[in-house]
């Protein structure tokens, strides 16, 4: 077991190491001009979830507030997967395109108490009012809960319930592995030590 | 935590999961929050955003930004890791009650390569337009890499840059399974016919509205794994990012720009 693990290791190693020969790392370090996006993330797995791979590179190089928010294809996907792969109702479909769009993560600097991923959007039902991230938010379990499970009609009075919860993707069961990552939340950098 | 399985039968629904996790890893490299989201990223590592972070720092007065690049480092890989020096990092912040334009920019960039390399630090500072082609602000600080007790700027922001343990945690294997056109290397592809729809559950979480979900162990892919990331810690008073007074809602996002001209890729 440990041996296959090693191997593992190893394996990656050399696939990660023929991968960073590609990288432009030998270039200047500075040169005054333009920059392109090639790359954006605001709230963790939304183009995960609910998007097809193929479309993550177009996601990847718009702004997330580019108007009308219904010609995003993230926008769309998150309509299609959640009332077609996941058999959501229209209404939960449209509370999660209002909640998750434009992609920008939320925080009200106005608030003392701790992170809560969502809590902004949800007038802190997932936790608190602050909103933004914290470092063991289990942003995975908050997402299949809203996605799969009974969240969001229990949350917005105006969504009726419609029957349709998948229990069985509602949670990884996956807890926060804050000591695993040697997460210090009273010294910074607050992220944990490598390994 | 209690959410693993127990006894003989744990032990061997962990080997078995094992195996076939090591099995699994030896063709395909994981994926998982934003890691490895796609192949302009795939091919340039350190420009690919993992996660970003948000949080009250233990100073009240202050707030943390944080994004995490570069993902899957190894122990082994961790050691001479460093920021794309043809990167421009920007956090992008736009003020007021409902997200929109950006505002606010702060940017990064790596002087030099490899672990010795600096990073030069820019703004807070209104960009001229906002968009998806950004200019380089003005300058803030330069900070050494890897420095874990932080360098405080002039404008009162901490900032550290270098490798730290990977914080997302998540069943990476139970969701390729079922979704396998999330991972960069199957994508395209749906779930041979039979495959159940369901993350794994201990034989004690598989009750009541679990009852008919799959057995199995329940695995974090990231910290079982050892995974780093690089990652991008600014703490900054709060009255730099926000007003003192009226909404202090943010809306933060984060992106990664290469440099335009006939040598990029």
């Amino acid at each position: 077991m440990r041996q296959s693990l090693i191997t593992f290791v190893a394996v990656y190693a050399v696939v990660l190491g023929a991968t960073s020969c590609g990288n432009n790392n030998s270039t200047p370090a500075y040169t005054p001009g333009k920059y392109i996006q090639i790359e954006r993330l605001a709230r963790p797995a939304v183009k995960e979830a609910f998007q097809m791979f193929a479309d993550h590179d177009g996601t990847n190089r718009t702004a997330p507030w580019a108007q009308p928010y219904s010609s995003q294809t993230l926008y769309q996907a998150i309509g299609s997967f959640t009332t077609g792969t996941a058999g959501r109702s229209q209404a939960i479909a449209n509370t999660l395109q209002a909640i998750l769009i434009p992609d920008e993560m939320a925080a009200d600097l106005s608030k003392t108490v701790p992170a809560s991923y969502l809590g902004v959007e949800t007038m802190g039902a997932t936790g608190g009012t602050f909103g933004g991230r914290s470092l063991t938010d289990d942003v995975i379990d908050i997402s299949l809960g809203a996605t799969f499970g009974n969240t969001i009609p229990s949350v917005v009075t105006t969504v009726p319930d419609d029957g349709k919860e998948s229990p069985c993707l509602t949670t990884d069961n996956v807890p926060s592995q804050a000591g695993p990552d040697h997460i210090t939340p009273a010294t910074f950098p607050y992220v944990g030590a490598p390994h | 935590m209690t959410k693993r399985p127990a006894g003989v039968l744990g032990g061997l629904l962990a080997v078995v999961a094992l195996a076939v996790t090591a099995l699994a890893y030896t063709v395909m490299p994981v994926r998982s929050s934003d890691h490895q989201d796609s192949p302009t990223v795939v091919a340039r590592p350190a420009a690919d955003i993992t996660d970003v972070f948000i949080y009250p720092a233990p100073n009240p007065a202050n707030v943390v930004l944080q994004m995490d690049v570069d993902p899957l480092l190894t122990p082994a890989t961790t050691s001479s890791a460093s920021l794309d020096p043809s990167v421009l990092y920007q956090f992008k912040l736009s003020h007021g009650a409902t997200g929109g334009p950006e505002d606010m920019v702060i940017q990064l960039m790596a002087q030099g390569t490899g672990p010795t390399q600096t990073v030069n630090v820019y703004g807070p500072f209104t960009p001229s337009s906002p968009g998806t082609v950004d200019t380089v602000g003005a300058l803030s600080g330069n900070v050494p890499f890897n420095n874990t007790a932080g360098t405080t700027l002039s404008n009162g922001m901490k900032v550290f840059v270098g490798p730290r343990a990977d914080p997302f945690f998540f069943d990476l294997f139970a969701f390729f399974k079922f979704l396998p056109d999330r991972h960069y290397t199957t994508a395209g592809t749906t779930a041979p016919a039979g495959t159940p729809f369901s993350f794994n559950f201990t034989p004690a979480e598989a009750v009541g509205q679990f009852a008919s979900c799959l057995i199995g162990n329940p695995t974090d892919a990231l910290s079982s794994n050892s995974f780093n990331v690089l990652s991008i810690v600014i703490e900054a008073p709060r009255a730099l990012i926000a007003p003192t007074t009226g909404s202090q809602l943010i809306h933060v996002w984060t992106k990664p720009q290469r440099r335009v001209g006939p040598k990029e890729q």
